[in-house]
Formats: C-alpha cells, structure tokens, sequence
C-alpha cells in the first residue's frame, strides 16, 4: 500500500489527486492537505469582482467530492517537510495545522511515500506599503477579495452616477508581480460595467503596470498572424486600449499606497504619484512558508527552496543573461533535486527565470515580471506527476517519469466582459508554447496557434470553461474527459 | 522592440503610454465581432486551437 499526500487543492493539486484516485487501486491512499474548505475556479473571480457573477458561483466545498471520490481530505496548512523522514521513520513526513474551525490550531504528522506540493501563492501584500485588503486597494486573487471589489465600485459607480468624477486604477501592485492578464481581463471589465451603468464618460480608467510594453503579460509579449501579416500583442492591446479610452501607465514599479494616492517609479528612475477613487492591483506571488529539514532535523529549508519560497525542481537555475535564455531551461518532471518522490507542481515550483526580459530602472529598481504559470499549465503539470507517480505505483518504482514543459505546452487566456450569450464581449488569445522557444521558431512560438481576437466568440470560450472547469472539478460523470 | 512610446504630458502628470498610433476597429470590424454567425464559426475555430494545442503540447 502506498500513500500519497498533495498540499494544495488548486488547480493542480486537485487535478492530480482526482486523475491519482482514478488511476491507483484502492488500496493505496491519496490525501489532500489545503487550509481551504472550497475549491475556487479563480478566473472567475474576475466577474465576481464586477458583480456578473456571485460567489457562490465560482466555489463549491472539497469535502462532499472528496468523500464521494474517497480521497483523504484535510483541511489544514503545511507547515515542514521532512523528506527523508525522522529519527522515528525514515519515510518522508509532512508537518500540518488544521485550519477548520473545529480543529484549529492541531498539529499532525503526515507519513508520506509520494508527496507533491501544490500549494500555490502567498499573495505578498505586504511587499508595497499600504497595498491590498487591509489597506487601501482591492484585490480579485480570492473571492472573498472580488466580493468586496464589487462592493467598493458599485460605490464608485454610484458617485459617478451623481455626477462626480472619479478615476479607477487596475494593474499590477508591484515590479515583480505575475499575472499581468488578470488585470487586463479586469480592466475590461470594469470598462464595460461603467458602460453599462451610462457613467464611462465622467471615469478615469487608467491601467497601471509593470510590463515595459503593453501586450507583454509577462510573457515576453506575442507576434499573432493576422491576415498574413504579422502583428505584436503590444499593436493589438493598443489597440483595444485607445478603442476603450483606457490610459496605461508601463514599466510601473509601486512602492507605497496611500489612501486614494499610489506612488510609483518608473523605467526612466523619475517617480510618480497618482490619485485614485478605486484601485485594484494584484500583488506580487511568493510561495507559502515551508520549512524542510533532514533526517537528523538539520534545517534544509534553503537547499529545498528558492529564496523566493518556491520549491526548487529539474530546471536549470543557474543565473544567466536574458540573451542566454534557452527553453530547456524549464523543467520537464517537476521532481525536487535528489528525491524521487517529492515534486512541485503549479505556482508552486521555483522557474528558472522570468520569461519577459527583466528590467531595473535608473535607480537600480527591479521592474520584471514573474512568469505566469496558472489555469491550463496547472493542470496539465498535476495531471503529468499524478501518472508519473501512478506508474511508480503500479509498475514499480523504476518507472520512467511523464513530462510536460511549458516551452512545449500551450496556454488559452481569455479577458471577457459581460453577461448572457449575446451581450458580452472579450478578447482571446492562445499561445504556443508558453515559454517562448527562439531556437525553434523565429518568432519564439508557433504563429499558426498563437493568436489574438476580440469578439463575442470568446465570451462563449470563457462561459464555456467556467462551467467546463467546475464540472470537471467536482469529478462529475466523465469528468476525465475533459481536458486540462 | 516597442512600437508604443510613454508619453509625459508638458505640464506635468502621469507618464501614459501614446496609443495615437494604435489602429482603431473599422465600423465593419465592430459589426463582425458581434455578428452571431461569424462569431459561431470564431467560436469553432478557437476550441479547434485548444484541442490541436492539447494534443500537440501537452505531454
């Protein structure tokens, strides 16, 4: 019999212990350890935060699946891992807090014979003085936090409705934040709600970002085919910006949040500040506080670890220029280095380097975005680990381990705005592969499936993944079909 | 290399990014956006991307 523990019920934890559960026998145990009591289809919350949506929407409890699909299920936060065991037990021990009301504050240890961490962000609001819930911007990284997005721009929306004049800012909450395309889709769609509501002509929408071009997302921007001649996200994303009369401010690092006043540095050293009525920025992503130590209780928290709290895995991490980037940079198997049963999936694994080319300004500011690596590459990196540690169970432990690259996968991201199926309006684009690939295409990704439209059409796509995705996530009949 | 230069107003302001030279959507282009028909076919093509991008990237 062996067990099997996966921290973290995000897309990818939860996707590999669905696919571990199908595909091992009951005999062996898959258990998933999350501080959340729900599952979130977190690209959702964007409509959530613009009231299309409820939250009720875009999460559903873990419980009810996971007893159904006799999947262990504790809620509680990870706090050590012990890879090669304790004096007790050489077997690999995680370390947990229970975080349910009823048990809150109870440590565990979990013996553990596969482990993949999938524990995704810590939202690192505390990086930019006076940023986030508890200060004075908002946030759509939870639902809760596009629960009360909603509530501050309905009163937003009402002051404009009065007559007065306010300015809404959307963007990024720090130089090296991840996620430019969250904040994209946002802005879309605060646009179209104050278009909705007749107010858009007294609003001030301006998109505040660290991407030092428009279009880039973090992913060193896109080259799209367009009527066989090539275009750049950036062309298309200004585009749709000066159709929407919404201001961009690039290459933007914020460094302190006041109450209606954002201060911020720009490529060029000088410093800015800037009012607002409404702001959202996203923070920057770090990864949740882990601690790992030997056997002999050594602590090897910095060996496991990058100092940015993400986990290390089979990537090449040594530092080296922009111009000497390569896509076999990127790791293929996502095991830690030196244990053949310990991965890191989703957020969670440490990249080997931003995508984009990171920029420091004048005065020595580092302005670079994080690589994104959420939705579609989430799942498919469960899904790749789930059938690696699968085989390892059924086969034996010498079996080869699946891969999955993101200079090989490719990504959907869809920035939709609106509701129903004839009102709404969004734009799409795909891209492969995620990781932009130079060696092997002149434009570093396959031009044929990387694209960009605007349209009703995508509005569909999105609707369509919502209801896909949750369907998929609460394992209903056929659910594996699906794909990630 | 980028194609859209920041602006800083003369007087004094936020440094925003000149879009003046971005191309605007023709009345047609607006019109094919919201087209139902032609947005079905955008529909089947974009779900043809994903499948083909599955079954050629992910594994």
């Amino acid at each position: 019999m062996a067990e099997v523990v996966i921290l973290g019920a995000g897309v990818s934890g939860h996707t590999a212990a669905l696919h571990l559960r199908r595909m091992l026998g009951r005999e062996h145990s898959v258990t998933v350890v999350t501080p959340n009591a729900n599952w979130n289809w977190i690209p959702s919350n964007i409509w959530v935060g613009v009231g299309e949506m409820a939250k009720k929407d875009v999460v559903f409890p873990l419980a009810p699946v996971y007893a159904r699909k006799r999947i262990g299920f504790r809620q509680a936060k990870a706090t050590a891992i012990h890879p090669s065991g304790d004096h007790e037990d050489s077997r690999g021990a995680v370390d947990i807090e229970y975080t349910a009301a009823d048990k809150a504050g109870t440590t565990e240890m979990l013996r553990y014979d596969y482990l993949i961490n999938a524990t995704g962000p810590k939202l690192r609001f505390e990086a930019t003085e006076g940023m986030g819930p508890g200060g004075f911007t908002e946030s759509v990284c939870t639902a809760d936090h596009a629960v009360e997005a909603n509530h501050k721009l309905r009163e937003v929306i009402a002051k404009l409705k009065e007559g007065t004049p306010q300015t809404l800012v959307v963007g990024m909450g720090h130089g090296t934040c991840t996620c430019e395309g969250a904040a994209f889709e946002y802005v879309f769609n605060v646009d179209h709600e104050l278009r909705e509501a007749g107010v858009r002509d007294l609003a001030r929408v301006v998109y505040l970002t660290n991407e030092a071009a428009l279009g880039d997302f973090g992913v060193d921007g896109m080259v799209f085919d367009q009527q066989g001649f090539q275009t750049t996200s950036e062309l298309w994303t200004g585009s749709l910006f000066r159709e929407r009369g919404v201001e961009a401010i690039l290459g933007a690092h914020v460094s302190k949040v006041e109450d209606g006043l954002i201060h911020y540095e720009t490529l060029d050293g000088t410093t800015h500040t800037l009012g607002f009525d409404f702001a959202m920025l996203i923070p920057p992503f770090g990864g949740v506080p882990l601690k790992a130590y030997d056997a002999d209780g050594t602590d090897i928290t910095a060996e496991i670890f990058a100092p940015s709290g993400f986990m290390k895995v089979d990537a090449d991490y040594t530092a080296k220029p922009y111009e000497e980037w390569r896509a076999t940079d990127w790791p293929t198997t996502y095991a830690a280095p030196g244990y053949d049963n310990l991965w890191a999936v989703g957020i969670a694994f440490a990249p080997p380097h931003q995508i984009s080319r990171p920029r420091k300004t004048t005065n020595g500011t580092l302005v670079a975005p994080s690589p994104p690596r959420t939705g579609m590459p989430s799942g498919v990196m469960g899904k790749t680990v789930a059938m690696t540690i699968a085989d390892r169970i059924n086969h034996g432990t010498g079996a080869k381990a699946h891969t999955a690259s993101m200079a090989r996968m490719g990504a959907a991201c869809v920035a939709s705005a609106g509701a129903g199926l004839t009102r709404g309006s969004a734009a799409a684009m795909t891209m492969l592969p995620v990781v932009p690939d130079y060696q092997r295409y002149p434009t570093g990704r396959d031009e044929r499936e990387t694209r960009g439209e605007l349209g009703l059409h995508g509005h569909w796509v999105k609707l369509m993944l919502h209801y896909l995705f949750i369907y998929k996530a609460k394992a209903r009949l056929g659910w594996q079909l699906i794909p990630e | 290399m980028s194609q859209i230069e920041m602006h800083t107003p003369a007087g004094g302001g936020d440094p925003i990014a000149d879009l003046s030279k971005a191309p605007l959507p023709t009345g047609k282009t607006l019109r094919m956006r919201q087209s139902l028909p032609f947005q079905f076919t955008r529909f089947m093509s974009f779900n043809g991307r994903i499948m083909r991008m599955v079954i050629k990237g992910h594994h």
